[in-house]
């Protein structure tokens, strides 16, 4: 597996900017390859149903709104936002709780929404209780419904996290698949090499002045009030010479 | 119908044929107690329409003589009163129905039609102030003064048990029916979703209504059979004690 120095390094070189005064910076790289990275690293799950970048995060606790009394926790990560939360694989209590199990074979937090919650408390089967607990998600925090009445300790979540793009450590691994790595570099040297055919919005010429840049002096321009002020002959002089490389 | 224990399976059981046929293993086209309500209200479907769960519970005689229906009742079967421990009933007795029959309670007084005066059907069992008779309405049973002073009343119904995932309360054969029913609702919702679901429901729908070969019965015509006709000893000395008009 490549790691992230590889890549970055690898498409920094290949946009010739490997150098002191270059446009373009191994951190701007970085950025680059790690948003587009994300980009991809979401089709790829999107597509395959694999548990190869999956995370698990065991015994987060469980936390408690002190206005409203909603029992939450924060997000462990940023989370690909796919249709009805689909970043989030599963939610589960953080210990067992039959025989040798693994906690996520036993209960299983049930995704819903605020607005549809309101359903689940018409029928038996349906109403949330620890046996049968539900989470939402508003902004970065999960919501339980059913845990109101206890204490959970904490609970164990896998999400599918994106690629973090502050990712200081060059040496670890890359989160990508190596065969989408050729299409991320090609995406990135797209970018620079875009980037990179504008110059001349970068350079200042004062066409906004008043009659274009034929206007602007090419001589220096002296104060009738400066004290070294040449005498009458001498500006004649030098109006002449002006005249004469005019001419010529 | 007599079945051991073990010829018993849970909801979870069918939730897991079920899920993999509608594609839903992970649980998130449905809520797991959408998948559990529908396995009840089959369940319930095919118990209405052949009982199969008939049990007896006793429940103490209260002051007023008015008793809340168990839950999970809907067909009483008959009842009786008794007194004395768990183990040693004595003073069993019979409760008859009287129709039109309503009191507040014990020595609270009573209407009904034949009220205070020999009824045609219940004088047959005995004077009518010594005959045991109930009444039902909205939910509870209202017993005749003279049950008063008996202990326990014992009520023999058709049941359903309380709904929960990991009880056994399905009969076996009653599997594939109840997978048909879940799976076909469950195609059936999802087209309020999308309409391509509509060739699924209605393969669905055939699956579990429509006889697959001549002469064999669907999937839940075959669940009703068994319900009905399991148990050749109670037929058997049904038809011998008809037979011989001992009733």
């Amino acid at each position: 597996m490549a790691t992230w120095r590889q890549v970055v390094y690898d498409t920094w070189s290949s946009l010739k900017q490997a150098f002191d005064d270059g446009d373009i910076s191994i951190s701007h790289v970085q950025y680059w390859v790690s948003v587009h990275a994300s980009q991809l690293l979401s089709q790829h799950i999107d597509k395959r149903d694999s548990g190869a970048h999956l995370t698990e995060f065991h015994n987060i606790q469980v936390s408690t709104d002190p206005i409203t009394g909603y029992k939450y926790v924060d997000l462990p990560a940023d989370i690909f936002d796919y249709d009805k939360d689909g970043g989030i694989e599963f939610i589960s209590y953080g210990v067992c709780v039959d025989d040798c199990t693994p906690p996520f074979t036993s209960v299983m937090f049930s995704r819903i929404t605020p607005s549809a919650s309101r359903l689940l408390y018409f029928t038996e089967e349906e109403r949330p209780t620890p046996a049968n607990p539900y989470f939402y998600r508003i902004d970065d925090r999960i919501y339980f419904l059913g845990l109101e009445c206890i204490n959970a300790c904490g609970i164990d979540m896998a999400i599918y996290m994106t690629v973090d793009p502050m990712t200081c450590d060059l040496d670890d691994d890359f989160p990508l698949p190596d065969e989408l790595i050729p299409v991320l570099i090609r995406r990135v040297l797209d970018i620079g090499r875009f980037v990179m055919s504008m110059p001349t919005d970068r350079i200042n010429e004062g066409d906004t002045t008043v009659g274009g840049s034929q206007n602007i002096p090419t001589s220096k321009l002296i104060s009738v009030n400066s004290m070294n002020q040449p005498s009458a002959a001498e500006q004649q002089a030098m109006i002449a010479a002006q005249q004469q490389q005019q001419q010529q | 119908m007599t079945l051991s224990f073990e010829n018993f399976i849970t909801a979870q059981e069918i939730m897991a044929d079920a899920l993999v046929i509608i594609n839903d293993e992970e649980q998130k086209l449905f809520r797991p107690g959408w998948y559990q309500r529908n396995i009840h209200t089959g369940m319930k479907r095919l118990n209405y329409a052949a009982p199969y769960l008939r049990t007896y519970t006793d429940i103490p005689i209260p002051e007023n003589l008015i008793i809340d229906v168990p839950a999970g009742v809907f067909n009483i079967v008959d009842i009786f009163v008794w007194s004395g421990e768990d183990c040693v009933l004595s003073e069993t007795q019979r409760v008859f129905h009287k129709d039109g029959f309503f009191t507040s309670g014990h020595l609270k007084g009573s209407t009904a039609r034949n009220n205070g005066q020999s009824d045609l059907f219940i004088n047959q069992y005995g004077s009518a102030s010594s005959i045991l008779y109930y009444n039902t309405h909205n939910g509870s049973i209202m017993l005749s003064d003279a049950c008063y002073g008996y202990d326990y009343i014992r009520l023999v119904y058709d049941g359903f048990p309380k709904s929960a995932s990991d009880a056994k309360f399905i009969p076996d054969f009653c599997r594939e029916a109840l997978v048909g029913y879940v799976v076909e609702r469950a195609f059936f919702a999802l087209q309020g979703r999308d309409l391509a679901y509509n060739r699924l429901y209605l393969t669905a729908k055939n699956d579990l209504y429509v006889s697959p070969n001549p002469g064999e019965p669907s999937k839940w015509d075959f669940a009703l059979r068994m319900m009905k006709k399991l148990d050749k000893k109670y037929m058997d000395d049904l038809a011998e004690y008809l037979s011989k008009m001992a009733y």
